[in-house]
This record gives C-alpha cells, sequence and structure tokens, in this order.
C-alpha cells in the first residue's frame, strides 16, 4: 500500500484525542455523597457489561474518524496481484495524438480524423475539468514525440494549448516511438515516486489506423506476409513492430490504452493519388544541359485514373502532363529541364488535390553547376597528351579539354603532373573529383587535403600503373581502414602487358550506377567481360573497410578485386587496380571505346556526386551540410507548410578537416517543403549572405491510405478498447476500477460521523428516559 | 438556641394545618386518658356500645351467648371506651439520612421536623407521645407523657442529634418491639436502607404485638429522581464504596432497583396491616402530613 500524500496519513495520530478527552472527562468529575448506594450499586453491576459495550463502540467511532479522515487526506493506492495498476491516486491521463499526415486526409463533405481527434480531445478534457486528482499529458506522435504539456492538472491550460495545435505533420511515422517514451516515463515514475503518484495510467491514442500506425510490418505480419525484410531500413521497422507489442504490454501494466478510431474507416482502403518521387535522371545538373526528370505517380485507387502532373522550376511557367494511371500502378512521367543559371534551383511536381493533399506535392533542389571540375593528376612524365595515364580519361570525359560546349561536355578537366600536385597548390575541394592516375606516391600534406576534400563531398578515383607505390597508398589514404581507400594495395602482378596472356574479368555488382550503361546492355557487359587484363595490383580483401565494396573482379585463380567501391565522409571512391590508358605496354585492354566511353562517364557522374544528397531529405530528417568557412548568424526559414517563420539557430557550426565546417542539424522539419539555411559565411570584413535550401518531402508508405481492422489490433495487439467516439458512459469509468481509497475513505468517514451521532444519540436518549 | 431549633421544627404553618385537624386514630387505641380516642381494645372497656349480627371472622370470644339462647342466632357485644393515645416516634438518625438534595433540607431535617410535627399535634390532644432515637441500634429512648416537659424534652432531643453510623432497622425494630408492654401507635420516619426482609420482619413484630404501625418512608428527591447529568464520583455512606459512573447511563437501572425496594416495603407494610407513607423530601411536609392524617381519619370514620 502506497499514499499519495503520505504525510497526511500521519495524521492517523489524531486517534489518540478522542482517547484523551476521555480520559480527561473521566478526570474532570463532581464528587457526591450518596446514601442510596447500595441500589446504584446493584444497578451498575447489572448495567456494567451493558455501559462498557457502549462507551467502547462509542470511543472506537470517535478514534476511527481521525484515523479515517488521515487515511482518506492521504490516498492510499493498493497493488493487487491481478495487475490492477497502482491506481489512484491521481489518474494521469495521456492524449497520444498520430501526428502522421494521413489523419489530415479529408473526403469532400465530412472532417479529417484531425479535427475528429481535436474534437473529442477537448470534449474529453471537459470532462475532466471538474474532477479532482486527475492530470493530463499532451504527446504528438512522431519522428521526435513532443510533450507540450505534461501531466498538468489544469484542463483548461491543457485545452488552450490543444486548441493551438496545428494541423497534423507530413511525418510517416508510427505511434511506438512515442508509445516507447511514455513507458518508460511510467516506469521511472514507479521507480522514483514522487509527491503525486500515478495510480492510473490513461492513454488515449487518438490515430486513424492507417496501416503505418503501429509500424509497417505489424500490418505485414498481420497478413502473414512471407516477403523478408530486404534492407537496413526494413529491417530497423521490422524490429520496431516486433516491439509493438512489447510497448503495448508494458504500458498495459502501468493503465488502461483506449484506442480512438478516428478514421472510421478500419478494414477498409480508402482511395488516394500520390507523387512517390521527382528525380534527375543524372544526379548533377549542369547550366544549359537538358536534364531528364522523372516524376513518380501511384494510383492507389481501384479505378484508372488520368492525372496532371504538373513540375514547376523555380516559379516559373510549369510544364504539364496528362498521364493515365491504372489502378494500384505507378507511372513513371518524363520532362526534360534545363537550367539555365548555375546554383541552387528548387523543382516542384505536384498533381490536383484529393483527400490527402500532404503527398500530391513533391520538391527537389538542385545544385547546378556549370561544369563537373575534375582535377586529373598526372603520374607518368609522358608529354604526349594520348599516352599520359590520365590521357584517355581526359579524352572520353572532355574532349574539348574543358573549353568545349557544355552541350558537348559536361565535365571541365584539368590536369597537373605529380610533382605540381605534391606541392600543394590545388584547392581540392573546388573540384567534383580527383583522379590519380597512377601517382608514385602521395605526401602527407597533399593526403590530408585529399582526405578532407573527399569527406566534404568530392570524389575520388585511384587507378594503379607501374608507378604506383603501395606503401605510401596505404599510409596515407587507407589508414587501417579508416581513410578514403576501401582497400590495403600489395604489388602487382600478371603477365607481359600485351602478351598473350591475361585475364577476363567479371561484373560483380550491375546495379551500381558506374555499370548503368552494361546494365541496359546484356551484350555491352558480355564484351565488357570479355577484356583482357594483362596486369593488376593485387589487393588484401581481408582489409576491406566497412564502406568498400569489390564491384569488379578479375577472373584469376584469387578472383582478384579490380575495382574496389568505397565511401569517406559524403565522398565516394573508386580504386581501380589496373590502369586504362592508351600507352604501348598497357595493362589491359578497356581502352577500346565499346569499354571505355560507357564506363567512364557514369563513374564520372557517380564520383562527382556526394554520397549524401544533404539538399533532398524526408520528414524529420536533419539539415545540415558541409560549407567552405565558417559560418555565422545561422537561423533556418521554415517550409510554407510550416508556418514560413523564420527559427534562429543557436549552436554554431563544427569545424572539420581542411578548414570546412558541418553547419549545426536542424530538426524541426516535420512539414514537407523548402527549408531554407541562412547564413553568413566568410570571415568578418568579407561575409556573404548564404541561403542554402532544402527539400523536405513526405515518405509516400503513409499516402496508402488501407486501414487496419479492429480484430486485427485486438488479436495482435492485444487492445480490446477500441472506439470510434467517446463512449456515452466514458465520464462515469474515472473514478471506476480504481483503488483509490480516498473517496471511499471520506465516505467511510462521513458514515462513521453519522454513526457516532446517532449512537451517541441513542445511548443518550436510553439513559435520559 | 434550643427555642430556636424548636421553632424551626414546628413550623407555624405545618402546625397550622395539621391543627385543622383532628387526629383521629382509625383504630381505638389502649389509653389512660378518656379522651376523644377510641379504644382498640373491645371487650375491655367499660361501656357497652350495642349488638350486632354475627360474622364469619369475628372472634367467638364476643359471642353474647344470652341472646343466643333466646333467639338461636349469634350476636356479637360491641364495647365503646375513649382513651388517650399511647404513641411512639421511631426516627432514623443514621448516616444515610444525612443526605439532602441541593438546596434542600436532608432527609434526617426533614424527617425530624415532621417528627416534631407529630410530637407536638399529639401533646396538644392531650395524648402521650415517646421518642426513640435510633441508628443501628436504639440511642436514645423517651417514654411517652402528654406533658408539655416530655414534648420539650422530644423536641430538644431531636435538634441536638446528628446522623451517624450504619443502619440496621430490622434488628433495631425487633428490639424495640420487646421493650414496649403496651400497645399503642408507632411512627417510624427512616429511610428504611437495610435488607428489605430484615426491615419487615421488625414491622411485622411491631404489628404483630398489637400496635398501630406507620412508615413514614423517608426519601430524597434525588434518590427517586436521580437528576444527575455530569460524570460524578458517587461516595457512599455509611462506609458504602464509591463509585465514578455517568449517572445518566445508570438512572434506569437505578430507579429500578430504588423502586424496586421501596415496592418491596409498601408491600410488607399491606401485609402486616401497617400504614405506609412515602415522603420526599422536597414536598410540602404539611401536604404530606394533613394528607396522611385526612386519609387516615376517613379511613376511621368508615371503620365506624
Amino acid at each position: 500500500m502506497q499514499f499519495v500524500t503520505s504525510a497526511l496519513a500521519f495524521g492517523a495520530l489524531l486517534f489518540a484525542v478522542p482517547l484523551i478527552i476521555h480520559l480527561l472527562n473521566r478526570q474532570r468529575f463532581r464528587k457526591r455523597d450518596w446514601a442510596a448506594m447500595e441500589y446504584l450499586l446493584r444497578a451498575y453491576r447489572k448495567q456494567r457489561r451493558r455501559l462498557r459495550t457502549e462507551n467502547l463502540i462509542l470511543l472506537i467511532l470517535r478514534c476511527l474518524i481521525p484515523i479515517l479522515l488521515a487515511f482518506a487526506l492521504a490516498r492510499p493506492i493498493f497493488t493487487d496481484g491481478a495487475g490492477i495498476l497502482p491506481t489512484a491516486g491521481t489518474a494521469h491521463h495521456f492524449f497520444v495524438f498520430d501526428r502522421s499526415y494521413s489523419m489530415g486526409y479529408q473526403p469532400s463533405g465530412s472532417q479529417s480524423a484531425h479535427d475528429k481527434a481535436m474534437r473529442i480531445a477537448t470534449r474529453r478534457l471537459e470532462q475532466l475539468e471538474d474532477k479532482t486528482g486527475q492530470k493530463v499529458t499532451l504527446v504528438l506522435a512522431g519522428i521526435r514525440p513532443e510533450f507540450p504539456v505534461r501531466g498538468n492538472p489544469n484542463m483548461k491550460l491543457v485545452r488552450g494549448r490543444l486548441a493551438r495545435m496545428g494541423p497534423p505533420t507530413d511525418s510517416a511515422e508510427s505511434l511506438l516511438p512515442a508509445l516507447g517514451q511514455i513507458a518508460e516515463m511510467l516506469e521511472e515514475e514507479k521507480a522514483n515516486p514522487g509527491e503525486t503518484l500515478t495510480s492510473d495510467a490513461r492513454i488515449y491514442l487518438f490515430t486513424d489506423l492507417q496501416r503505418n500506425a503501429f509500424g509497417e510490418e505489424f500490418l505485414k505480419a498481420s497478413r502473414d506476409d512471407p516477403k523478408p525484410p530486404v534492407d537496413a531500413k526494413t529491417e530497423s521497422k521490422k524490429l520496431l513492430a516486433d516491439s509493438a507489442r512489447e510497448v503495448l504490454d508494458r504500458l498495459k501494466e502501468h493503465g488502461s490504452i483506449l484506442v480512438m478510431d478516428m478514421g472510421g474507416a478500419a478494414g477498409t482502403k480508402l482511395d488516394n493519388v500520390q507523387i512517390t518521387d521527382l528525380r534527375l535522371e543524372r544526379a548533377q545538373a549542369v547550366a544549359g544541359v537538358p536534364l531528364a526528370t522523372v516524376v513518380k505517380v501511384r494510383n492507389l485507387t481501384a479505378s484508372t485514373q488520368n492525372v496532371e502532373v504538373t513540375l514547376e522550376k523555380n516559379n516559373s511557367e510549369p510544364s504539364r502532363k496528362l498521364v493515365r494511371v491504372e489502378a494500384g500502378a505507378e507511372t513513371e512521367v518524363h520532362f526534360q529541364v534545363v537550367f539555365r543559371t548555375t546554383g541552387f534551383r528548387q523543382l516542384k511536381a505536384s498533381i490536383q488535390t484529393d483527400g490527402l493533399q500532404a503527398d500530391n506535392i513533391v520538391y527537389r533542389v538542385v545544385d547546378v553547376q556549370k561544369r563537373l571540375r575534375i582535377l586529373m593528376v598526372e603520374g607518368s612524365i609522358e608529354d604526349e597528351y594520348a599516352l599520359m595515364d590520365s590521357g584517355w580519361l581526359r579524352v572520353v570525359l572532355d574532349p574539348t579539354r574543358g573549353t568545349g560546349n557544355a552541350r558537348v561536355t559536361e565535365f571541365e578537366t584539368k590536369v597537373v603532373d605529380s610533382t605540381t600536385f605534391l606541392l600543394g597548390q590545388e584547392k581540392l575541394q573546388d573540384y567534383h573529383m580527383i583522379v590519380l592516375a597512377n601517382v608514385e606516391r602521395l605526401s602527407e600534406k597533399v593526403a590530408d587535403d585529399i582526405k578532407a576534400a573527399v569527406q566534404a563531398g568530392t570524389g575520388l578515383f585511384v587507378m594503379c600503373g607501374e608507378r604506383v607505390q603501395p606503401e605510401s597508398y596505404n599510409l596515407h589514404l587507407f589508414d587501417n581502414g579508416e581513410g578514403p581507400l576501401p582497400i590495403r594495395i600489395e604489388g602487382f602482378e600478371g603477365f607481359d602487358p600485351g602478351g598473350d596472356k591475361y585475364f577476363r574479368t567479371q561484373v560483380i555488382d550491375i546495379e551500381q550506377p558506374v555499370f548503368s550503361d552494361f546494365k541496359e546492355s546484356e551484350p555491352l557487359l558480355q564484351v565488357l567481360q570479355l577484356a583482357g587484363v594483362y596486369r593488376y595490383f593485387r589487393t588484401d580483401r581481408e582489409s576491406l573497410n566497412k564502406s568498400g565494396k569489390i564491384l569488379w573482379q578479375i577472373s584469376n585463380q584469387q578472383l582478384s578485386p579490380l575495382l574496389i567501391e568505397g565511401r569517406f565522409g559524403e565522398g565516394r571512391t573508386l580504386l581501380l587496380t589496373s590502369a586504362i590508358t592508351k600507352q604501348p605496354k598497357k595493362w589491359n585492354t578497356l581502352d577500346a571505346a565499346i569499354h571505355a566511353m560507357p564506363f567512364f562517364h557514369p563513374l564520372a557522374h557517380w564520383l562527382s556526386h556526394s554520397a549524401t544528397d544533404p539538399y533532398n531529405t524526408t520528414v524529420g530528417s536533419s539539415l545540415t551540410t558541409i560549407v567552405r568557412s565558417r559560418p555565422r548568424s545561422l537561423a533556418v526559414v521554415l517550409a510554407e507548410r510550416a508556418g514560413g517563420n523564420k527559427v534562429p539557430v543557436a549552436q554554431d557550426g563544427r569545424p572539420l578537416l581542411g578548414g570546412l565546417f558541418s553547419l549545426p542539424a536542424f530538426t524541426e522539419t516535420a512539414h514537407a517543403g523548402i527549408y531554407l539555411y541562412e547564413m553568413e559565411l566568410g570571415e568578418t570584413g568579407s561575409t556573404e549572405q548564404v541561403r542554402l535550401p532544402f527539400a523536405v518531402n513526405p515518405d509516400p508508405v503513409e499516402g496508402d491510405l488501407e486501414y487496419v481492422s479492429h480484430s486485427i489490433v485486438r488479436e495482435k495487439l492485444g487492445i480490446e478498447n477500441i472506439s470510434t467516439a467517446l463512449p456515452e458512459d466514458f465520464e462515469n469509468t474515472d473514478s471506476a476500477g480504481r483503488s483509490d481509497l480516498g473517496p471511499f475513505l471520506l465516505y467511510l468517514v462521513l458514515l462513521f460521523i453519522l454513526g457516532e451521532a446517532s449512537w451517541a444519540r441513542f445511548v443518550s436518549r436510553r439513559h435520559s428516559r | 438556641m434550643a427555642e430556636a431549633t424548636e421553632k424551626n421544627y414546628l413550623d407555624p404553618k405545618v402546625l397550622n394545618k395539621i391543627g385543622n385537624l383532628e387526629l383521629r386514630a382509625r383504630l381505638v387505641m389502649e389509653g389512660f386518658i378518656s379522651g376523644m380516642h377510641k379504644s382498640p381494645f373491645r371487650g375491655f372497656s367499660v361501656e357497652f356500645a350495642q349488638h350486632r349480627e354475627y360474622v364469619a371472622g369475628d372472634d367467638i370470644r364476643y359471642i353474647d351467648w344470652k341472646i343466643f339462647g333466646k333467639s338461636d342466632r349469634f350476636y356479637i357485644k360491641e364495647f365503646e371506651e375513649e382513651t388517650n393515645l399511647r404513641a411512639h416516634i421511631f426516627l432514623d438518625q443514621s448516616e444515610s439520612m444525612a443526605y439532602g438534595f441541593e438546596g434542600g433540607v436532608s432527609k434526617y431535617d426533614y424527617a425530624a421536623t415532621a417528627a416534631a410535627s407529630l410530637a407536638y399535634m399529639i401533646q396538644q390532644q392531650s395524648d402521650a407521645v415517646g421518642l426513640n432515637l435510633f441508628h443501628n441500634k436504639v440511642v436514645t429512648t423517651i417514654p411517652p407523657s402528654n406533658t408539655r416537659a416530655n414534648l420539650g424534652n422530644i423536641l430538644h432531643q431531636i435538634s441536638e442529634t446528628t446522623p451517624t453510623s450504619q443502619t440496621k432497622i430490622g434488628t433495631v425494630l425487633q428490639e424495640l418491639a420487646g421493650q414496649l408492654p403496651r400497645r399503642g401507635m408507632i411512627m417510624i420516619l427512616s429511610d428504611l436502607f437495610d435488607d428489605p426482609e430484615e426491615v419487615i420482619q421488625g414491622l411485622h413484630t411491631l404489628a404483630q404485638r398489637g400496635h398501630d404501625v406507620v412508615v413514614f418512608h423517608i426519601f430524597d428527591r434525588d434518590e427517586v429522581e436521580f437528576p444527575f447529568e455530569r460524570m460524578t464520583l458517587f461516595e457512599g455512606l455509611e462506609d458504602m464504596p464509591e463509585l465514578l459512573v455517568d449517572p445518566r447511563s445508570l438512572r434506569d437501572a437505578y430507579l429500578k432497583e430504588i423502586n424496586t425496594f421501596q415496592e418491596a416495603i409498601r408491600k410488607g407494610c399491606l401485609k402486616n396491616r401497617i400504614d405506609y407513607v412515602k415522603v420526599i423530601n422536597s414536598q410540602e411536609l404539611d401536604v404530606v402530613l394533613s394528607s396522611y392524617l385526612a386519609a387516615r381519619a376517613a379511613q376511621a370514620k368508615r371503620g365506624k
């Protein structure tokens, strides 16, 4: 047994007051001589037992009154063996709101689940307003659950806060993170009970029961879907779903759970048409170069839909296309976009408005470049351009040597010899890609510059040739698996270049974008794999780092890696263990145009693009990127759906290698749209105002308006109480099922007072007859 | 001082009311002084009164056999002779008589006043009156006399006495019965707080010896009402133990006990043809005495 306010329980000691009064009264008597003593004694002897009983009852009643009153005010709480929570004392109501964007679904002529939830929650708060011992916590379930009100007994204040709660966010997060936090809160409170102990937790889940409400995998499990998780994200969700029952069971140990089904469509599926993606054909956009852009539209209705897709570029005249999308199908709508100027540009794809607006618009931020700049570090001492180690690569990527029209080539190459490069005069961050073509060795300074640049997003392509000294690369770039080189290089081996003996190759990961052209053409791939490799550098497979992946290998006995992918910071790396050149003693026959052309272009595009695209992200993700100088006066202009306010960012940028800085992560991205990260860059006196746009888009999974049936929720999650409206007798349950003995004891006190008065009057009347 | 005390007992208001009444004994008392009283001793009188027809229960000693011889019927001879009343007043001076309710007189004072009044009145009728004071034994005895000096002596003795010691009234009555050689009127003024059986046995002995016994059963107002409200420590008189009790809780039971006791005495008196008068010391004494005497006079007339 516990007390809500244990200090008041000591008031039970007041039971001594009637005893003291009784004893004092016995001391305060009159003395009287009495003649008829014999008859008085005789009467006393006959009445002694009755008198003692009457007085004892009266004394017990009078002593019990202060004891019961003290206990009633202290509010004892019992926990029974049947698992009823520590009930009573204070009833703690948790109003958990599903803030995912499906809650905003509003069919014409009716209100959204969100509006319905607000109305019912307000009504419930009004019911609680007249009751004592009630407190409320508001929980906004999302990627980062928010608790705008915690354990507040002031219902008016809570209602005011509820009224200020905006529309649902554009997140697709389930309720589980919020429920997990509530469970932790209750467990902590139980372990460390304070002045006011939650005796009866009541958790109201205001949700539409969209399939993702308790985790996507929960619904799959309920259908016995045999499809195994395919990636880490799905695996993570699977784990989360596995824990759904566990989290709910933990909550049930502390109180009751009531699912308020605000969608009213349990077990059914509602119509929705959504944009699932806005994708660029290539990662980089170059000014003046047409860029293929794909808008994916999914029809989640039961009938074929004609959908008008609109694509806007920086609020300019939009392009429109009408497509026919079959029921349940996804269609790609292709546009050609040309950006005339460089810098960050915005794309906005939209379809006509339907019941669910959040997934009708998708944004994309494009960093438009004048050219993709490539620094080629030439390791040989050849003067003849064509015979250089980097020569053939340059011919393929930049036939005009940096002077041609952008429509001819998107790449702008610069070749420096290794001696010049080792002087460290090149500003590597200015390049999208660095090629080390048969460079003999690296200095520590240059290696650090390379690391800083790659970490910031510059790609690194290492082509090994006869001059390469593996020890230097292993020391500076492999760096025991911590550097940008994904694998340790050993000595070279193979046959004589240009001889009769060679090895063929085998592409292992055809899905890799580098092989995108080969993927599209099976004959091209076969030809590639028939090419010969005379020499190559051995590598230590055991040393492959965490981000390393072998993409292409030599068909020798050891299956020596030929092309290895790696990642370092935001930059990508590729190691080719056999250089592709036009030299007479070339190490392979991969320089043939049929191989080199479809290989080098995707390779350069892939490497020139950062491993991560910080400017295009999903709702709930952090907004951050790397900038080239110290940022000051940081602020973020929120997306229009989030209110469009400017929010200052208090933290400073985090310094990185090479004089770079990482912006502090901005996490308030609950709504979709374009966010602008504003800052001043540069040193005092030469600062420039910079606005970096970030496109934040919703996860389309939430737009699949399939709703879980009540029976599945009951069966799989063990939640019995599911209601679509506030039960009529709900108010009566505020005191039902609780072991709060306080009110009961108060009634008992009243009963005892009446009993004492009646008994005293009865005894008195008996005596006065 | 003595005079003042006597005046105190002989309240003119009381005596005035009693003086207007004639004290007439229901039964004819044996006496030496001829007067207005009828002798209780038929067959010893000097003056024949009348004949009357025999009824069952009459003493066959008084049948006139001569008339029976002539008429073959039974007639009883009745005699009449006025004689002096020989009255004895037994006044209880035990400690229990000292109790008196607040603002009132003690039972002893009340009984003493009544005794003095009766003695005075009897003396005024030229009848002889004597006094016996007792508690657990006879303490003082003043033989009956119709002299004024005797009355003064009685009154003085009453006024000089204070209640003390325990009661043994049953034993005392037995003792006194043996000491009274001639029949007379005996007036007992006491609370009779003793074993009722012993008390009745003593009264029975007196009545059996031919005395006209009148019991004035004296109660204090508190003893018959028990009006106490607050917690009270009752300290028993006559060496009785004490008792701390809420008197309200015992009122019913106590009154039942005291009534039972009083009723036992009353029935004992009735059984022995003894006049029983319940007296409460809050009552007006003149009313009590005059009521009793009036009732007694009426009873005497009916007897005639």
